[in-house]
């Protein structure tokens, strides 16, 4: 029986105050909910800035001897097609879905520190408008997204010194990512401490929901890596503007610092990227086979496995710059462990499917399409960790081909799985069915006809970033072909937008539990109110909702958990 | 780093708490180990510097008698801190707060002068971030931490004027608790660093 | 957290699981609860119980006499409280970089602000 009270103070009276005024309620708001909502709809905007941005490159390279953009106009173009897609996408995107989901998973009221909460946020949404307005200035960032020094040294003109990328270009790039380091670390350690310590009665980390299992790991991640991208983009600041030489080889230094500096946050990195949407299709998958998930322990710590993997990788993005043949061993070595792991994961997924009553709503779809396409990437992964192999692609279109593979086929699949899942709890509505298959369709046809040839072309050896290509070299019809699948991809996006919209005007009521789902979110409203349950719910085993619903057949009478 | 502290939802922590350590303190304690792992990969950028160039010239021009006082004045702010102040407001003594924080805020503000006539000395003699790559290294390293210091003075300032209105009891004293972490952290980062920067070069001999 | 064997031993129909939807819509300020009442002290002096079906009288005790609020009032438990310093702080921080690369004046701003900001955050009760 529930009983819950607030004694209040003697009654004042009451003006409405700024924080309940529409704008003042999401510009002070300190509620989980709000806050992964402002996270989800800011990074989705500047997932339509990089896919626009990532049209402009395919225009540009669907003909040869394109002249869409000029030469410096692309380096910029590419440089944050990256940058956004990473910084201001997907990560903001699952910072936003753990947000809004965790709590609730876990049974507690809010994350445990509410308004570094929504600094994080606030951070995010201002230093991604940071890094575009670079645009305004005509300085958009022009090195890569890893911004490889020397290439991107000495801001100022210098004694014995190549102004490479000599305007505030750089400058954009650098202290925007400090400044969404800043908000990574913020959220990061804000869900390891909810996660830790605010779970309900009876939940124990045994019991977890995957997705925050995979939070959880992904935010030790975010805390243990983004210090080396501080350090890394903090000694380039002081290169360009105070005349240190920590990446300058006249005076000693050495670019290959920046390397290692850099991939030891980004090999992490892609593990931040790509672990969250391993664990939203360990959620989808067992509701929509009405099963529980295979082997809930090994599909955990798998994940912890390859998080601890992960740091030990970083180097095989750099087996091209002539490292010591131990290190290459080595390096080579540890990358393809991480298979070991992965593989144990799309097994427990394929047996969780085994013998279920499948049904293939959208969000079943984006999660099949994810194993599918993840599958792909991480199998043309483990073949760039093969160091022969890796000298004959490295840096041409097979890496592209393969980053894709594993970030839009892997993680945007599963960000649309989870939208598609999580949609209802949010909104109260229903997301159309009818589009939400025809742009499932769309998108795995565009996926696989903008990257699959992507393979093809790198292996013909043409290099990632070039500004466009002789019509000789044997490259037109695969580029026009990735051209018309960007397009569709984008169609497929265009889709979406119609979907949601009107979805959100006119959907179909989706009651508290549409999914007939297993974890403790589906035990709120649709939306949940700001304090989320008015009781804290107790937990006996992984499936609280289930066992609820169906008290004789409760896992905890069933299983031991 | 202020923004950490002092910002747990009590009333969730009293339900599901079981008597172990608050949510701002496990809050600080992640992120000092954010913090701290910037200064691994400085150090480890330090050292892999210094072995690429193999170790020539990564000797200061200057005497180390002189910084390793400093060290032991910046070692010993950690004692008042923890032994008077933290003891005291345990116990409820707010005088001994105040006069254990307002040592420690002294030593450490002595540290940080030492640093800046360190400095100003070795420039005079030529040696600065600019003149060549050790000197980009040292006065990077050092210099991070003596921003890290100068936080974590700011900090306990903060702490010592609400410290001096009284906003302390024997109960509620995270932003005290929080301040003393992080300068024993600024502290025991200082012990790595000085150990690479200051004792190495002598180990080479 | 709760201990996890106590959770296994405790038959279901005690309602030591899930508290039932039924249950939940009730209206709350009941006078019949008896089972643990957990209170909880808010900063801003509300007070708050979260109760369970649950004999456990030795944590019953704590409430003292439980305060039973005007029906029309008692429902929230607990919500955060709104804040606009996270808001301004972030403009700040962003404010400071701008002016890093564009002009000294953004950056004075960006960082009074911060100053305004840190104050602010520091000082706000709730």
């Amino acid at each position: 029986m529930a009983t819950s009270t607030i004694v209040e103070r003697p009654a004042l009276v009451r003006q409405k105050r700024f924080s309940e005024t529409y704008i003042g309620q999401w510009l002070t708001t300190t509620d989980h909910k709000k806050i992964g909502i402002m996270y989800m709809v800011t990074a989705f905007f500047f997932f339509v800035v990089g896919g626009l941005e990532a049209l402009l490159i395919r225009t540009q390279l669907a003909l040869p001897d394109g002249k869409v953009l000029d030469p410096q106009t692309y380096n910029e173009i590419f440089t944050m097609h990256g940058t956004t897609m990473i910084f201001l996408f997907v990560m903001p995107m699952f910072t936003g879905l753990g947000n809004y989901v965790v709590p609730l998973m876990i049974g507690a009221r809010d994350m445990a520190f509410p308004r570094l909460n929504a600094f994080g946020y606030w951070i995010v949404l201002f230093g991604g408008l940071f890094l575009q307005s670079s645009f305004l200035f005509h300085a958009a960032p022009d090195g890569g997204w890893f911004a490889y020094a020397p290439l991107t040294e000495c801001g100022v003109q210098g004694v014995n010194c190549i102004p490479a990328t000599p305007s505030i270009n750089m400058d954009f790039w650098a202290l925007g990512v400090l400044l969404l380091g800043i908000s990574s670390i913020a959220g990061a350690l804000n869900f390891v401490v909810t996660i830790f310590k605010l779970r309900a009665p009876g939940m124990t980390i045994n019991r977890m929901p995957l997705f925050v299992w995979m939070t959880l790991v992904t935010s030790f991640l975010l805390l243990f890596a983004l210090p080396s991208l501080t350090a890394a983009s903090g000694l380039l600041l002081l290169d360009r503007h105070l005349g240190t030489h920590f990446y300058q080889a006249a005076f000693n230094g050495d670019p290959l610092l920046w390397q290692h500096l850099f991939w030891s946050f980004g090999h992490p990195e892609v593990y931040i990227l790509i672990l969250p949407a391993f664990g939203i299709v360990s959620e989808v998958l067992p509701v929509f086979s009405r099963k529980p998930i295979f082997g809930y322990t090994f599909v955990a710590w798998s994940g912890v496995a390859i998080g601890f993997l992960s740091f030990t990788v970083w180097a095989h993005h750099m087996f091209a710059v002539g490292l010591p043949v131990v290190a290459q061993a080595f390096f080579a070595t540890s990358t393809t462990l991480i298979a070991i792991p992965t593989a144990v994961k799309i097994f427990n997924w394929l047996a969780t499917l085994y013998g279920g009553k499948l049904s293939f709503k959208t969000p079943m779809l984006f999660a099949l399409g994810f194993v599918a396409m993840f599958l792909i990437g991480g199998l043309n992964g483990v073949a760039l960790a093969i160091v022969p192999f890796d000298y004959q692609v490295t840096d041409s279109y097979f890496v592209i081909a393969h980053l894709h593979y594993v970030l839009f086929g892997g993680a945007v699949f599963a960000i649309f799985a989870a939208i598609f899942y999580w949609f209802p709890k949010m909104t109260g509505k229903l997301l159309n069915e009818r589009l939400g298959q025809i742009q499932f369709w769309l998108m795995l046809i565009g996926v696989n006809v903008t990257f699959f040839p992507m393979h093809i072309l790198g292996l013909l050896g043409m290099p990632r970033r070039i500004y466009t290509y002789a019509p000789d070299l044997g490259w037109n019809e695969l580029n026009l072909l990735e051209t018309v699948g960007a397009f569709i991809i984008a169609a497929a996006i265009l889709v979406f937008l119609f979907n949601f919209v009107t979805s959100l005007r006119q959907g179909q009521p989706a009651g508290s539990d549409p999914w007939d789902a297993f974890t403790l979110e589906w035990d709120t409203a649709s939306p949940p109110e700001p304090y989320n349950f008015k009781t804290i719910p107790v937990v006996r085993s992984r499936r609280p909702f289930y066992d609820k619903k169906n008290p004789e057949t409760a896992d905890w009478k069933v299983a031991v958990h | 780093m202020s923004v950490a502290y002092r910002e747990g939802i009590p009333a969730l922590e009293q339900v599901h708490d079981e008597g172990g350590r608050s949510l701002g303190w496990w809050g600080m304690m992640f992120f000092i180990a954010s913090e701290a792992l910037i200064f691994a990969n400085l150090i480890a950028a330090y050292l892999y510097l210094e072995i690429r160039q193999g170790g020539h010239g990564w000797r200061l021009p200057s005497e180390i008698w002189y910084p390793l006082i400093n060290t032991i004045i910046l070692l010993g702010s950690s004692a008042p801190i923890h032994y008077i102040a933290a003891r005291g407001i345990e116990k409820g003594s707010q005088r001994r707060l105040i006069w254990g924080l307002l040592a420690t805020i002294v030593m450490g503000a002595i540290f940080l002068g030492g640093q800046v006539y360190e400095y100003s000395s070795l420039i005079s003699q030529g040696f600065t971030p600019q003149s060549q790559l050790f000197g980009s290294a040292f006065f990077t390293l050092t210099g991070f931490h003596g921003l890290h210091v100068t936080v974590g003075l700011i900090f306990l300032l903060i702490v010592f004027v609400r410290a001096l209105n009284g906003h302390f009891t024997k109960e509620r004293h995270f932003a005290f608790q929080a301040g003393e972490m992080y300068w024993h952290f600024v502290d025991a980062v200082w012990i790595f660093v000085f150990s690479i920067v200051y004792l190495l070069p002598l180990l080479r001999g | 957290m709760i201990n996890e064997e106590e959770q296994k031993d405790r038959p279901p129909t005690e309602g030591g699981g899930l508290q039932g939807q039924e249950e939940e819509k009730r209206e709350s300020g009941n006078p019949g609860s008896t089972g643990m009442q957990q209170q909880l002290q808010s900063e801003s002096g509300e007070t708050m119980q979260v109760g369970e079906e649950k004999p456990q009288p030795e944590t019953a005790e704590k409430t003292g006499d439980p305060p039973q609020g005007r029906p029309s009032r008692a429902r929230v438990p607990h919500s955060p409280h709104p804040s606009l310093w996270p808001f301004v702080l972030a403009l700040a921080i962003a404010l400071v970089c701008l002016g890093v690369v564009t002009h000294p004046a953004v950056l004075v701003i960006g960082v009074l602000l911060i100053v305004v900001a840190a104050v602010g955050w520091g000082l706000e009760r709730y």
